[in-house]
């Protein structure tokens, strides 16, 4: 046991250093594009074994983060087996990454999207997903309405970025374009709509995603269905108890149906409509 | 050597030259000094220079000297129309010259405007010199490139050996990122013991 116990911790705290010697290379990683120096191969086993990631859905395009430092992995998707064409880092001076929190890839834009959180606060930045390197980001997009950010996600029909605030209580949505120093209309930080859930009387805010055009949000006590334009909205009654804002909620879609999951275990299910 | 070809018979005295540019220095041609003549010879000694884009001249310049007709009149006015030297290339032999080439018409300069998404394009690099490049020494690079929105994609000339007259292409590719900024850089064309050949790139986000 005390051999196991020993092994573990050698274990975590061989981890730990891996992982801070490829973030502290990551902040000196070149300025040249697609020289990929300064990081070890090693922390490309560190980076896939993160936490914090994205596939496309096509699985043309992984994107793995750590703190200030991007994994980017572009398979030939049309293979039975997906082929890796290549693979590099974003990291550098040039990236303002600081802390990613979460990734989303945007395949229409040829894009990898990053939350990103440092001491000016949370921003969304963007990066072409095709070349590494000491990259700036594509956008930039930095609003007082991303505070307390918890999450992001993209909807390529409609190029906009949905960007869930305070647990899910407020949705902002922006120009996927949009950008702190862009010239063009689409490049306003400003939201194009918002959407809160304050003052409906409808429960602490458990957990909120996207997904099919839909924005779905669990309360204590009901399932949030809103449509993308916030026009329509439809409140589901979580039937027989309620659930309680310390649990870990998430959803499951299968087909028409939508389960909310409790602690991993089915809570409740519900028949969407077409 | 050069001829300059006067409207009627002239007297040339010593001194009069031809100023030509070469490789963006100037050096002359000096003429000499002839009797009842309707045209002057006016030569130059190839050194070290090199212009491999072709000389140009100047300017004709009597330079302290005179000429004059058969009447005694003297030369005033020197102006005069010169032929297109631009194919005159000094000291090309034996090395190879670059080109850049882009929708078939030769450029220093690449604009790739400001197109609110990446952009690739392709160029070629024509060998115009009279020995082939060096396949361990052939290389085409970013260089100067501070916001790192340059890169080559695609490169089918670096390591080649590509003829006199020949061509090779290489993809550039120019990264539309923050900040909304003009961003210029250059790509270059190397080889042992030839002229490096630039080609400034601009793009604005």
């Amino acid at each position: 046991m005390k051999t196991l116990l020993f092994l573990l911790i050698t274990y975590i705290s061989l981890s730990f250093s891996d992982t801070t010697l490829c973030t502290t290379n990551a902040k000196r990683y070149g300025s040249q594009l697609g020289v990929p120096t300064s990081i070890p191969d090693f922390c490309k086993d560190v980076l896939v074994n993160s936490k914090t990631f994205s596939f496309s859905d096509d699985n043309s395009v992984k994107a793995f983060g750590i703190k200030n430092l991007l994994y980017i992995k572009l398979f030939n998707s049309s293979q039975p087996e997906p082929l890796l064409i290549k693979d590099h880092f974003i990291a550098g001076s040039n990236t303002s990454l600081s802390n990613i929190l979460s990734i989303q890839i945007s395949i229409k834009h040829k894009r990898v999207f990053v939350l990103n959180e440092s001491q000016e606060g949370v921003s969304v930045l963007s990066f072409f997903y095709d070349v590494g390197g000491n990259l700036s980001p594509a956008r930039k997009l930095i609003s007082s309405k991303l505070l307390n950010v918890t999450k992001f996600q993209l909807s390529e029909s409609q190029d906009e970025i949905f960007v869930f605030n305070s647990g899910g209580a407020e949705i902002n949505v922006f120009h996927i374009n949009a950008d702190l120093n862009g010239k063009r209309p689409e490049n306003s930080i400003e939201p194009i709509r918002s959407f809160s859930l304050g003052g409906l009387g409808l429960g602490d805010t458990l957990f909120s995603t996207f997904n099919k055009e839909y924005f779905y949000i669990v309360t204590s006590d009901y399932l949030v269905i809103i449509d993308k334009s916030f026009c329509k909205q439809n409140l589901i009654k979580i039937s027989h108890k309620g659930i309680e804002k310390s649990s870990k909620t998430n959803l499951r879609f299968t087909g028409n149906v939508v389960s909310i999951l409790v602690d991993a275990k089915v809570h409740s299910s519900y028949q969407l409509d077409n | 050597m050069f001829t300059v070809n006067f409207s009627e018979i002239v007297d040339v005295s010593s001194g009069s030259r031809l100023m030509l540019d070469v490789g963006g220095s100037n050096f002359f041609a000096n003429c000499n000094s002839q009797s009842s003549v309707s045209f002057a010879t006016c030569s130059y000694n190839v050194g070290t220079e090199q212009d491999h884009d072709g000389i140009s001249i100047v300017s004709f310049q009597l330079n302290g000297s005179t000429i004059d007709d058969l009447y005694g009149n003297i030369l005033i006015d020197t102006s005069f129309i010169a032929i297109d030297t631009s194919s005159i290339l000094i000291n090309s032999s034996g090395l190879p010259v670059f080109e850049w080439e882009e929708s078939s018409t030769v450029i220093s300069s690449y604009d790739f405007g400001d197109p609110d998404t990446n952009v690739s394009v392709t160029f070629t690099i024509n060998n115009v010199g009279n020995k082939a490049t060096t396949s361990s020494n052939f290389l085409v690079s970013i260089t100067n490139d501070p916001d790192s929105v340059y890169s080559i994609t695609t490169d089918n000339c670096s390591g080649l050996e590509i003829a006199p007259n020949g061509s090779c292409t290489v993809t550039i590719l120019y990264l539309d990122v923050d900040p909304a900024t003009t961003k210029t850089g250059e790509v270059t064309i190397s080889d042992l013991g030839a002229i490096a050949k630039n080609l400034t790139l601009t793009g604005t986000r």
